[in-house]
């Protein structure tokens, strides 16, 4: 069980997690939120890799930055965008990864079992200078998973991944969760919306909402639309309102809109999904 | 032990390192056969090269006298002169065929040198020793302080028993002693490699992956100190390997086992030197202490490397702070002189062992030059080391 007790990080003056208070026990939690919302900073705090201005982080009730802290024991950690090293094989790396989580030496058979988890074993011995985007970041994931931990945080596993990647590291990640914590943090409202138990829509260094997917649709349900219009009023809708999609066939728009008001004559609400309660707490959060 | 490995795999897959290594050990041996070398390229002598070069007569000439010296040797090589002489007057100095050169003017000459140096080692205690002690007494008799008491019986034990009874080309040591290219090369190649130790790893954004695990901090540390102190050790290694055999081809030195203070130099460094250990011994002995040398002029890089984003950064900077501790060899006077008892590259670049002896007052006991300089710089090291890992324990990950 993790514990982040009012939670806040100051660089200098400027403020970038006001108060956060969040707890994660097993399963799938999706951290989703858009660029500079302070995941990565959360992500970081969770991890111990850098000290809060106050509150806390606990693991099991001890804190992530008391020096004898032994929560490194049980993580696993992948963070935004590492580029690896080029001139070492998936099966080198992967064995210094282990070396540096103190994995005991006789662990060739789990790198091993680990490269197929992942889909790479025919490519463990090629260098990973020669390697995709997606196959990085399974090796990234291969990684993260070395020594069994219960909690494996993700920082944008699947940022720059083509459909089909991310798709698979899904699927991987629902594979491992059962009996883990695992914490992704996204902007990528896919990646999250059919894996996680949870999601914790994140803004500014709040905690807007959190839920259950379902649930976080149920709430904001009425309150999304769909219009059809034609390009004059399409423009004028798209200025004044929150539009989550635009679908443009001829002189005609079919646009899906967040609103609490009925936007237009002939709207008809719809059903939302995660990315309409994420484009709705967005617009919550701008005055 | 497996981290280790690792971490040495990284270095030494720096991008062209083990091309610039290639290079600068072809620079340095074309530097040494370009400005030392008698013998690989014969000279072209007036008088044709029949019986070869004059430095390869020289050398045959010498030869016959290595080993002990002998009245028989010192009288043969009189004997020789003298017929010289006597040609060289009767005949002008016109070809001979009963010496050495192609000329008895050469074998004059080359053989009052070799008398020279003859007289020279043989008469050392006459010299060198008897002076030194006799001062050392008058010494002894005027100071009444212990420290004086301490340094008077210090310098009797090592100077009584001096003596060299033997005769060989050492002095073409000398050069290679005093070589200072490769241990400048060397620094350079370190200097790039620990450019990218801790930068290279924020370069490809692992920074973070590494703090995240159980040894990525201090053990990780360590263990990157540890390769570059091996790979600087190895390098060190490789590059006097070089030195000591393009010498020997180039000058044909000889009498590894003599002692020291045989060597030859107009400032009397090595003849006064109190360190009691032949030639080849100290030659051995540069290796640890350039080793140290370069580690810790290479640890100001590793702070520019945990401090710097960049590894070409890192690089770019430690250059003008290389240069700023090559410079500050150069001034021994006032504040200065105290900068030689730790300043890494004048480790490099003066064999301080062997330092006309410099002796200075710690806690009432006399402690050598030779001995003061290794360890001030192993203090500088420490003080580098500890505010390094002070350093990359703060960074911030993302930093």
């Amino acid at each position: 069980m993790i514990e982040i007790k009012d939670l806040k990080k100051a660089y200098g003056i400027k403020e970038v997690l006001h108060g956060i208070d969040l707890e994660f026990g097993e399963g799938i939690y999706g951290l989703l939120g858009p660029n500079g919302a302070g995941k990565t900073t959360l992500m970081n705090l969770i991890v111990g890799l850098i000290k809060p201005t106050s509150g806390d982080v606990l693991w099991n009730g001890a804190s992530a930055f008391d020096p004898k802290s032994e929560h490194l024991k049980k993580l696993g950690y992948l963070p935004q965008y590492p580029e690896y090293y080029k001139n070492f094989t998936a099966r080198e790396f992967l064995c210094y990864m282990s070396a540096l989580k103190g994995i005991p030496g006789k662990n060739a058979e789990q790198t091993g079992e680990l490269l197929e988890f992942v889909n790479l074993e025919s490519d463990a011995d090629r260098k990973l200078g020669g390697y995709s985007g997606g196959m990085l970041r399974r090796v990234g994931l291969a990684q993260a998973l070395l020594g069994d931990p219960s909690v494996i945080i993700l920082d944008e596993p699947t940022a720059g991944l083509d459909p089909l990647e991310r798709i698979r590291l899904r699927n991987l990640l629902s594979e491992i969760s059962q009996g883990h914590t695992v914490i992704i943090a996204t902007h990528i409202v896919p990646d999250v919306e059919y894996i996680a138990n949870e999601v914790i829509l994140m803004f500014d260094g709040r905690i807007a909402k959190r839920g259950r997917p379902r649930d976080l649709a149920e709430a904001v349900n009425g309150s999304v639309w769909q219009v059809k219009t034609d390009m004059a009023g399409c423009e004028e809708l798209v200025r004044r309102l929150r539009v989550s999609n635009v679908f443009s066939e001829g002189d005609e728009c079919t646009l899906r809109i967040v609103s609490r008001e009925k936007p237009a004559a002939g709207a008809v609400q719809v059903y939302p999904t995660l990315e309409d309660v994420f484009l709705f707490g967005a617009k919550e959060q701008t005055p | 032990m497996k981290l280790f490995f690792f971490e040495f795999k990284k270095l030494l897959s720096r991008r062209y390192l083990k091309f610039i290594i290639v290079l600068l050990l072809f620079i340095n041996a074309f530097n040494i056969y370009e400005n030392y070398d008698l013998f690989v390229t014969p000279e072209l002598t007036l008088f044709g090269d029949e019986y070869g070069s004059y430095e390869h007569m020289r050398y045959e000439m010498q030869r016959s006298y290595f080993g002990e010296i002998t009245q028989e040797k010192v009288n043969a090589l009189t004997a020789h002169i003298e017929k010289a002489k006597k040609a060289q007057v009767e005949t002008s100095n016109a070809p001979w065929n009963r010496g050495f050169f192609r000329v008895p003017g050469a074998d004059r000459r080359a053989g009052e040198a070799l008398m020279e140096e003859l007289e020279r080692l043989y008469t050392y205690d006459e010299r060198i020793v008897a002076p030194l002690l006799e001062k050392n007494r008058e010494f002894e008799e005027t100071e009444t302080s212990a420290y004086a008491a301490r340094l008077a019986g210090r310098i009797k034990r090592i100077y009584s028993e001096r003596r060299i009874t033997e005769y060989y080309r050492v002095n073409e040591y000398r050069p290679l002693l005093e070589y200072k290219l490769s241990s400048l090369l060397a620094l350079l190649i370190c200097v790039y490699a620990a450019s990218g130790l801790f930068a290279g790893e924020r370069e490809a954004k692992m920074y973070a992956l590494q703090k995240s695990t159980l040894f990525g901090v201090k053990r990780l540390f360590f263990i990157k100190l540890a390769v570059l102190a091996v790979f600087t050790a190895v390098l060190a290694l490789v590059f006097y390997a070089e030195d000591f055999a393009v010498f020997s081809v180039c000058r044909r030195p000889s009498g590894l086992h003599m002692p020291l203070w045989s060597v030859n130099d107009i400032w009397g460094n090595y003849e006064y030197s109190p360190l009691g250990i032949s030639v080849g011994g100290f030659l051995v002995l540069l290796w640890p202490v350039r080793s140290i040398g370069l580690f810790t002029a290479s640890m100001f890089t590793v702070l520019l490397s945990v401090l710097l984003r960049r590894t070409i950064t890192a690089f770019l900077s430690s250059l003008p702070c290389t240069a700023v501790l090559m410079a500050l060899t150069m001034f021994t006077d006032g504040v200065f002189s105290y900068l030689r008892w730790f300043e890494p590259v004048t480790l490099l670049i003066y064999p301080r062992l062997a330092e006309n002896f410099i002796v200075k007052n710690v806690a009432d006991l006399p402690v050598f030059a030779h001995e003061l300089a290794p360890v001030g710089c192993a203090l500088l090291l420490a003080v580098l080391i500890a505010l390094s890992f002070v350093l990359y324990k703060r960074r911030n990950a993302y930093a």
